[in-house]
């Protein structure tokens, strides 16, 4: 069992250590390394938890004796080998259906809208290019997730820029677009239903996969110090233009919004700056994610020898 | 067969972009001029034409050289149910389920402040010593 409390322990450092080195790593490190590393690594560290939980609840409840009759284990080689209470087996069992229980939830909502999404971009772009300059009321620019995808721009905001302000916003929704951003976000999405504790990853990952778009355009602009001016005076036009002509569907009252307010000033402080490099958070980041999936594999082997040690009847598989 | 997916190559992203952004139809020699890093003429008139095949971008000739303009299907979302679908997914949680991502959210003022100080600034003129 001290095996089974360290990978637990471990684990439970790696949520930690996510929640706290998200924001620090997508600061630093280049954005396109540093979103897929935190997207994988929450799943990852979610599907951990679980497993480790599901182990717990097992070896807790095969203590009832109907459970053990049905698994044909024994109950006295069970208690030794893994002294696992019932009441904490219980309690593990619970948890563990309660987190798995919200993951598909939030999954199967993440389907349906996606669907939904999907829909309206194939109906948007026809039989035209990703890129669509619509009539809608408010002026706004966003990219729609799926199999296709497409870029919507209002006509509005498109004629209130100039052509590198356009750059910047097209090179930087067609990086969206290209890099199929919105997994990112939704992976986080389910990672934290399955473990909330990561919830203070969601924030980093968005202003993660924005700055990843920004890098692109920079690509496109050329510059970095011009990337940023277009950043900021598309932001102040698009703001002006809102401010002129309020429509009654604005989205300004969705609370995730005001979360990614703070982003754009963010945004054009880091294209300012230097270009992110390599740094040595990514790495410890990577191989504390590598020792926690190592981890839960040896707990599972290990639960897997004492439940068959456990097996009344030795009728061990023989290895194929 | 068709390729499916938003599964374009970098320079081909770029080069949308850059015609997506102008205002008018634009020539290889244009394209070529915007893009950075000085990519050859050929290649750029490849990636042109192979965008206008996939149906991204139309081209119309003009005397002996092919222009270019994004093949925007413009003002589709006049149609009701589009606009009544976009208006659903823009207030029943489109960002929170990941699907939309918004080039720029709202601004407080104090953000709108910093922003408009950081513009004066990079009108400054600065001495070029970009490595």
């Amino acid at each position: 069992m001290t095996i089974f409390l360290t990978d637990f322990v471990l684990c439970l450092a790696t949520t930690g250590a996510l929640a706290l080195l998200a924001r620090p790593l997508v600061d630093r490190a280049r954005p396109s390394v540093a979103v897929p590393l935190l997207a994988i690594g929450s799943l990852v560290n979610a599907a951990s938890l679980g497993l480790l939980l599901s182990l717990l609840a097992l070896a807790g409840l095969a203590q009832l004796p109907a459970v053990a009759s049905a698994g044909d284990w024994s109950i006295d080689v069970l208690e030794l080998d893994l002294p696992v209470p019932l009441l904490i087996g219980v309690l593990a069992g619970a948890g563990v259906a309660l987190l798995l229980g919200r993951a598909i939830w939030r999954a199967a909502r993440i389907v349906v809208v996606l669907g939904q999404s999907d829909r309206l971009s194939r109906r948007i772009r026809g039989t035209g290019g990703p890129i669509a300059i619509v009539d809608t009321g408010a002026a706004d620019a966003f990219t729609l997730a799926g199999i296709r995808g497409c870029v919507v721009i209002s006509r509005d905001l498109f004629c209130a820029l100039g052509v590198p302000e356009r750059q910047m916003l097209t090179a930087h929704e067609m990086s969206h677009l290209r890099h199929r951003h919105h997994l990112y976000v939704q992976a986080i999405d389910i990672a934290i239903a399955a473990n909330p504790a990561l919830a203070r990853v969601a924030d980093p990952i968005r202003l993660g996969v924005e700055r990843w778009a920004d890098e692109d355009a920079v690509a496109v602009t050329g510059d970095r110090t011009a990337a940023a001016a277009a950043l900021a005076r598309t932001a102040l036009i698009r703001s002006a233009l809102r401010r002129a002509a309020p429509t009654p569907h604005q989205v300004t009252t969705l609370p995730v919004l005001c979360v990614a307010a703070s982003h754009v000033s963010l945004r054009a402080r880091a294209l300012l700056s230097t270009t992110p490099a390599r740094t040595a958070l990514g790495t410890a980041l990577t191989v504390l994610l590598i020792v926690t999936g190592a981890g839960t594999v040896d707990s599972t082997l290990q639960f897997h020898d004492g439940f068959e040690h456990a097996e009344k009847h030795c009728h061990h598989a023989a290895p194929a | 067969m068709k390729r499916r997916g938003p599964t374009l190559g970098h320079l081909e992203s770029a080069v949308l972009s850059i015609v997506a952004a102008a205002v008018q139809p634009v020539t290889v020699a244009e394209v070529q001029a915007e893009l950075p890093g000085n990519p050859a003429y050929t290649t750029v008139m490849s990636t042109l034409a192979r965008l206008a095949e996939k149906g991204a971008l139309r081209r119309t000739l003009d005397g002996r050289a092919y222009r270019y303009e994004a093949a925007a299907p413009e003002g589709l979302i006049d149609d009701a149910l589009s606009a009544r679908q976009m208006r659903h997914l823009l207030t029943h949680g489109g960002d929170r389920a990941g699907v939309l991502a918004r080039f720029v959210a709202e601004l407080d003022e104090e953000e709108e402040q910093m922003l408009a100080e950081l513009l004066a600034r990079s009108r400054r003129p600065k001495p070029k010593s970009t490595p």
